[in-house]
């Protein structure tokens, strides 16, 4: 695999600092998403991933540092170029993040009736092409909280990829899921990936999963970055890295078995 | 010691100047959103639904209570003087000019704006609200303004009822329970009532209250810590603060307004 700082970056992360009241969260953090290839953060609860993806999303600025998306920095922008800027931003929360007073169709469609001329007819395929790729059906007069926790993540990112975005951040988007699951939801991933060419961001704790579907790991420690294409990274000596992994699940699919051939197929 | 209290007053006091800069700014958010386009009537006529309607029970039921408790203490009072013949003043104007927006304001409080600050609330701890701007949608638009002007519009409608029940709860509770005169009661009540000063009056007081329950209520939830401790805070805090704000403006809008008649 092709070294990161090698190729275009679509996200550069330049000299991050950032505290939480006397905690140190970023001290010089410099790292690089590359255009087009899935990237994993990760690193230990409390180190800041979902923080990077907020700054990369304009939802927070950092106390220093640039962040550039291409040639544009975005760092402390004010909120009306944020909002255009966002257009170009899909994110799937961990949470979901649906509005939980609208019908799952509403929560898809939402997006096109407020920035596009698409009739109702129009939006209404374009919602239904949505949730064919992303594998649910009869979904559209459920409410969120009628969901199960995998058809909720896959609601969350058929409302991310409605817009058609250029980076997709994908906060912890195999928590609390059953092995099958996440293996749908890492299948998705990559056929997204595959298909649409986007910039795709993912916070993970879940090493199976980040080494079968990363293109490149950034690992956040110490306030810092390490960054490298995965087999690289899933062999460092660093001490931290290498404790990380070996906490894990030592990159084994769930229930401890390799990951069976043609795993990435949609379903 | 001593300087630990002044530090303490110190802090507070710059803590609340703070806090009504802030209130003020989302006050200006509030009104930009409610003028830009899209108009959004189809959410304010749900959140009017929410506001208004789901209230006119408990605003019914309180006001007729009131009513016929007015009228049997009116009616003691006025007895020991032998003007048992104004008690519809005593009831109207009671109700009209004090007990009618105040009442309500207090009652909506209690159920709206609890309500509103909960459900914003609960949208940030659920991360709703940065899906919102993720979307590139302002969560001030789409749910902070409707529930404001919501409130905006529904307080004046409510305290109206709350007036027309409770002088319906008084003339009855006179007339059936105490067998007094009821044109003597009507005729009182309309020589006494004068629209231009005591029912604009109590317009005026009910849409301040409006705009006061509003704006705490959704600067509250917008601004609540993500978790659910922070949720239950602004739920109260919305209760304790628009109480007592209510409280405080009906003084200064009451003494404003009688010096302005007198």
């Amino acid at each position: 695999m092709t070294d990161p700082s090698l190729e275009k970056a679509h996200v550069d992360i330049v000299n991050l600092r950032h505290s939480w009241g006397d905690r140190v969260v970023y001290d010089g953090l410099s790292c690089r998403f590359v255009e087009g290839k899935i990237t994993v953060i990760l690193g230990a609860s409390g180190g800041g991933k979902t923080t990077l993806m907020r700054m990369i999303a304009c939802l927070g600025p950092p106390d220093f540092g640039d962040i550039w998306v291409g040639d544009q920095e975005i760092t402390c922008m004010p909120e009306r170029q944020a909002r255009r800027f966002r257009r170009k931003v899909g994110m799937m929360f961990q949470s979901g993040a649906l509005l939980d007073s609208m019908t799952v169709y509403d929560n898809v469609a939402l997006p096109l009736r407020e920035h596009t001329k698409l009739t109702e007819d129009e939006i209404r395929d374009e919602v239904h092409a949505q949730f064919d790729s992303v594998g649910l059906e009869n979904v559209d007069g459920l409410l969120p909280g009628e969901l199960s926790g995998g058809m909720m993540r896959r609601v969350a990112l058929a409302r991310a990829l409605i817009m058609k975005p250029e980076i997709l951040l994908c906060d912890e988007p195999f928590s609390g899921l059953d092995p099958p699951m996440v293996r749908m939801i890492e299948a998705l991933l990559v056929e997204v990936n595959r298909r649409l060419g986007v910039t795709m961001l993912v916070t993970s704790h879940h090493i199976g999963s980040t080494l079968r579907m990363a293109h490149q790991i950034v690992f956040l420690c110490g306030g810092g970055a390490v960054q490298g294409p995965t087999r690289e990274i899933e062999h460092s000596t660093d001490p931290r890295i290498a404790g990380f992994f070996a906490s894990g699940d030592g990159g084994k699919g769930p229930g401890g078995q390799p990951p069976p051939p043609g795993e990435f197929e949609p379903s | 010691m001593s300087l630990g209290w002044v530090q303490g007053l110190g802090l507070r006091s710059v803590r609340f100047v703070a806090t009504l800069g802030q209130l003020t700014a989302f006050l200006v958010l509030v009104f930009r959103a409610t003028f830009s386009r899209p108009v959004r009537i189809r959410r304010f006529v749900d959140e009017l639904y929410q506001v208004g309607v789901v209230s006119i029970p408990i605003v019914c039921v309180s006001a007729a209570t009131i009513g016929m408790v007015l009228a049997l203490q009116g009616y003691s009072t006025l007895a020991r003087f032998g003007a048992t013949s104004n008690l519809g003043a005593v009831v109207g104007l009671t109700l009209i000019k004090e007990l009618g927006p105040v009442l309500t304001a207090l009652l909506v409080t209690g159920r709206a704006g609890s309500a509103i600050a909960a459900e914003i609330g609960s949208m940030v701890a659920t991360q709703q609200l940065d899906g919102l701007r993720l979307m590139s949608l302002d969560p001030i638009d789409l749910e902070v303004a409707p529930k404001a002007i919501a409130m905006l519009v529904s307080m004046p409608l409510l305290s109206a009822l709350f007036i027309v029940v409770g002088l319906a709860g008084g003339f009855m509770y006179s007339s059936i329970a105490l067998a007094l005169d009821s044109g003597a009661f009507l005729s009182s009540l309309e020589n006494a009532v004068v629209f231009r000063t005591d029912v604009a009056g109590s317009f005026v007081k009910s849409l301040v209250f409006g705009i006061l329950v509003g704006l705490i209520a959704t600067y509250r939830g917008y601004t609540a810590a993500p978790h659910a401790t922070g949720v239950s805070a602004a739920t109260t805090s919305t209760v304790v603060h628009a109480s007592v704000a209510i409280l405080i403006f009906d003084y200064f809008i009451t003494a404003l307004w009688e010096v302005r008649w007198l």
